[in-house]
C-alpha cells in the first residue's frame, strides 16, 4: 500500500467522465474560494464540499490517508501564527477597543522568568485558518489527478488553443510526465520507508533535531534515483525521435459533454458568488486579517 | 538451543489494502540457527512473507512471533535489533556521505558508545571486503559494491537473524558467491538466515531447509533434498530443478535414484553407483 497513492484509477463516476477541463477549473475554483475565506466555519465548509466531491468520484478513503501530514502543518500554523500574529502590525480598520487575548504562555508562568511568549488566540485561530486553506487545496487536487487518464490530460492540453499558439508539446510533455511519475515516486517512496524502518529508523518521534535527520535518510534516496530516472527517461526520449517535427495523434479521444457545460457554470458562479460574499460583505473573512499592502 | 523457534507464523494471512489476497494460513516455525531458502515463483508472496518477520507488514489474520514478541504490538525499530533485513535495491537506503557513515548509521540509532560502533562497523565492512573504501562516497561505488554496502550496514548491527529479499539477483558470479559465503559463514556462526532466492543451485548447495511458496501458501517445507524429490510440486509452481538434480533425474532410467545436492556429491554417487 502505497503511502502517497496519487494515481489515476479507474472508475465510472460523474466525476471521470468530466471533461478534464472542467476538472482544472474545478481546481481553480478550489483556489479561488480558499483564497477568499480566512474564517475557520467557512473554511470547513468548503472543505467538506471537496469531501462530497471526492465521494462523488467514489474515491477510496485510503487514498487520502497520507493526509495526516497535513496535520501536523496545521498545527505549525496555529502555533507560529499565535506566537508573532501581533507583530504583523497593520490590521486595517478594526475597532479601537479590540484587545488581542492570551491562550497560554509556551513558556510557561511556573517557569523561571516566565510567563513569556504568549499565543494570541487571534493569530491562533488565523493560523488555523491559513492550514486548512493547505487542507482544502491538498484534498482537491488529487481528484483532478485521480480521476483523470494522464493521456487524457496530455490530449487536453495539447488542443488548447490561443489563436494561433498553442502549448509547445514539450512543456505538456513536461507537465504530464510529472503526472505520471507520482505512483514511480511514491514506490520509490514506501521502499524507503521500508529499508530505513528496518535497520531502526523511527519515523514518527518527537525529537525535532533527530527527525530532519530521519527525514534526510528518506528523501536522499528518492531524489537521487528520481534524478537518475529522470536522466535515464531522456536518454530513451532521444532513442525514439522526441521533439521530431510532426502533428501528434491520440487514440484517445475526450468527449465534452453537456454536463461539462453545466458543472463549468456552477463553478464559474459558485467562485464569484464567494469572491463577492468576501470582498464586498466581509463575510467568511476575519476582523483582524493582516493587510498586505505591498 | 537449536530447537527453539525464534520466528513463529500462526495461522498468518494478509490481504493487501484493497483486498489482494497475498498470504493464506501460513503456519511456520522458523527455528534458531537454521539456514532457510524460501523460493517460489513470481508473486507467491515470499516477499510479503518475510516482510512480517519484521514487523513492516502486520497479519490481517494470525499472529507473527519474534523472539517470543507479538509483531503486532512491537514496534518495527524494535525488532529490527532482531531481525536485520537486506533488502534488494540497495539504493532504497544509501543516503549518507560516506561509506563508513552508511555501515554505521544503524549502530548509531541503537545508541551504542562510540568504540563498539567503530568496531562493529570495521568488523562489517571487511566482512563484505569494503574496508579499504570507508572513506568513499557510496555513488562512487559500482552496483555490487553498492549492495554489499548494505549488507553490511545491516551486518554491524549484529542481529540473530537475517533475511536477504533476493540477494543475488542482478549480481554476476563472483559477487553471488561473495554473498552467498557471507551467509554461509553467518550462518556458521550460529545465526539464523532467512534466504528468498530463484537461485535453485544455491539453495540446493547451502539451504537447511526450503520452504516452497505457492499463491500465498507454503505448500512444501522440507529439506532441499526432499524437496527436489517432489518434482510435481515445483513443477506446479513454475520452478526449476537445480543442474545437479536434473542430471540426476535424467540419469534415473537407468537405475540412479539419488537426489544429490552438489557438484561432489553428484559425482561421487555416480562413482560409487558405477563402481557397484
Ligand atoms: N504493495 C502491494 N500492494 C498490493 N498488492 C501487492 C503489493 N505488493 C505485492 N502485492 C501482491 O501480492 C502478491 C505477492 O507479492 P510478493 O511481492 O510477496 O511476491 P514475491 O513472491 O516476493 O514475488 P517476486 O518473486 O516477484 O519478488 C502478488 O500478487 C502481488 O501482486
Ligand atoms: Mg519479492
Amino acid at each position: 500500500m502505497p503511502t502517497i497513492d496519487i494515481q489515476y484509477f479507474k472508475e465510472d463516476s460523474f466525476v471521470h467522465r468530466l471533461h478534464p477541463f472542467t476538472k482544472v477549473l474545478f481546481e481553480i475554483a478550489v483556489l479561488v474560494i480558499a483564497a477568499a475565506f480566512n474564517e475557520p466555519l467557512f473554511l470547513a465548509v468548503v472543505i467538506l464540499a471537496i469531501i462530497g466531491v471526492a465521494s462523488l468520484a467514489k474515491i477510496p478513503v485510503r487514498k487520502f490517508r497520507y493526509m495526516w501530514v497535513l496535520a501536523y502543518i496545521v498545527l505549525f500554523m496555529v502555533i507560529t501564527q499565535g506566537v508573532w500574529f501581533t507583530s504583523f502590525g497593520d490590521f486595517g480598520d478594526i475597532d479601537v477597543e479590540f484587545e488581542w487575548r492570551t491562550l497560554f504562555h509556551l513558556w510557561p508562568a511556573w517557569a523561571p522568568g516566565g510567563p513569556r511568549i504568549p499565543v494570541i488566540l487571534e493569530g491562533a485561530n488565523y493560523g488555523f485558518s491559513l492550514g486548512l486553506r493547505v487542507v482544502a487545496i491538498s484534498l482537491a487536487f488529487p481528484i483532478l489527478v485521480l480521476t483523470t487518464h494522464p493521456s487524457d490530460l496530455t490530449r487536453f492540453l495539447s488542443q488548447i488553443r490561443i489563436g494561433s499558439w498553442r502549448i509547445p508539446y514539450n512543456v505538456i510533455f513536461v507537465f504530464t510526465t510529472a503526472f505520471r511519475y507520482i505512483p514511480t515516486v511514491s514506490r520509490e517512496f514506501d521502499q524507503t520507508l521500508d529499508a530505513q524502518r528496518s535497520r531502526g529508523v523511527n519515523f514518527g518521534g518527537y525529537n525535532p533535531i533527530r527527525q530532519i535527520r530521519v527525514v534526510m535518510t528518506l528523501f536522499v534516496p528518492v531524489l537521487t534515483s528520481s534524478l537518475l530516472s529522470a536522466h535515464d527517461l531522456t536518454l530513451a526520449l532521444e532513442t525514439r525521435a522526441f521533439g521530431a517535427p510532426t502533428e501528434r495523434t491520440f487514440i484517445h479521444e475526450v468527449h465534452w459533454r453537456r454536463a461539462d457545460w453545466g458543472v463549468c457554470a456552477l463553478l464559474i458562479i459558485i467562485a464569484i458568488g464567494c469572491l463577492i460574499l468576501a470582498n464586498s460583505y466581509g463575510l467568511g473573512v476575519l476582523p483582524y486579517t493582516p493587510q498586505r499592502n505591498i | 538451543m537449536a530447537s527453539e523457534a525464534i520466528i513463529e507464523t500462526r495461522d498468518l494471512s494478509y490481504s493487501y489494502p484493497g483486498g489482494i489476497s497475498a498470504l493464506s494460513s501460513v503456519n511456520l516455525e522458523i527455528r534458531q540457527g537454521e539456514f532457510v531458502a524460501i523460493i517460489g515463483s513470481n508473486g507467491s508472496g515470499k516477499t510479503t512473507l518475510v516482510k512480517h518477520f519484521n514487523g513492516l507488514l502486520k497479519p490481517s489474520q494470525g499472529h507473527v512471533m519474534v523472539d517470543g514478541l507479538d509483531t503486532r504490538t512491537t514496534r518495527v525499530s524494535e525488532l529490527s535489533r532482531i531481525v536485520g533485513f537486506v533488502f534488494q535495491n540497495p539504493d532504497h537506503q544509501i543516503f549518507a556521505y560516506s561509506v563508513w557513515e552508511e555501515a554505521s548509521f544503524g549502530l548509531k540509532l541503537h545508541k551504542l558508545d562510540a568504540e563498539t560502533v567503530e568496531q562493529q562497523t570495521t568488523e562489517a565492512l571487511q566482512a563484505v571486503s569494503l574496508d579499504e573504501l570507508r572513506d568513499r562516497h557510496p555513488r562512487a561505488l559500482s552496483r555490487g559494491q553498492r549492495q554489499r554496502l548494505a549488507t553490511a550496514s545491516i551486518l554491524a548491527l549484529r542481529t540473530p537473524v537475517l533475511v536477504l529479499d533476493e540477494p543475488t539477483t542482478g549480481q554476476d558470479f563472483l559477487s553471488r558467491r561473495q554473498i552467498m559465503a557471507l551467509a554461509v559463514e553467518l550462518h556458521a556462526d550460529g545465526r539464523t538466515v532467512l534466504m528468498v532466492t530463484h537461485d535453485m543451485a544455491l539453495v540446493a548447495e547451502y539451504a537447511t531447509r526450503v520452504i516452497v511458496m505457492k499463491d500465498g501458501a507454503a505448500v512444501c517445507d522440507a529439506s532441499p533434498n526432499e524437496v527436489f524429490k517432489q518434482d510435481e510440486v515445483l513443477k506446479s509452481t513454475g520452478l526449476d530443478l537445480p543442474p545437479v538434480a536434473k542430471i540426476a533425474r535424467g540419469l534415473r532410467a537407468y537405475g540412479f535414484s539419488d537426489t544429490p545436492l552438489t557438484q561432489t556429491e553428484l559425482v561421487e554417487n555416480l562413482l560409487t553407483a558405477i563402481r557397484s
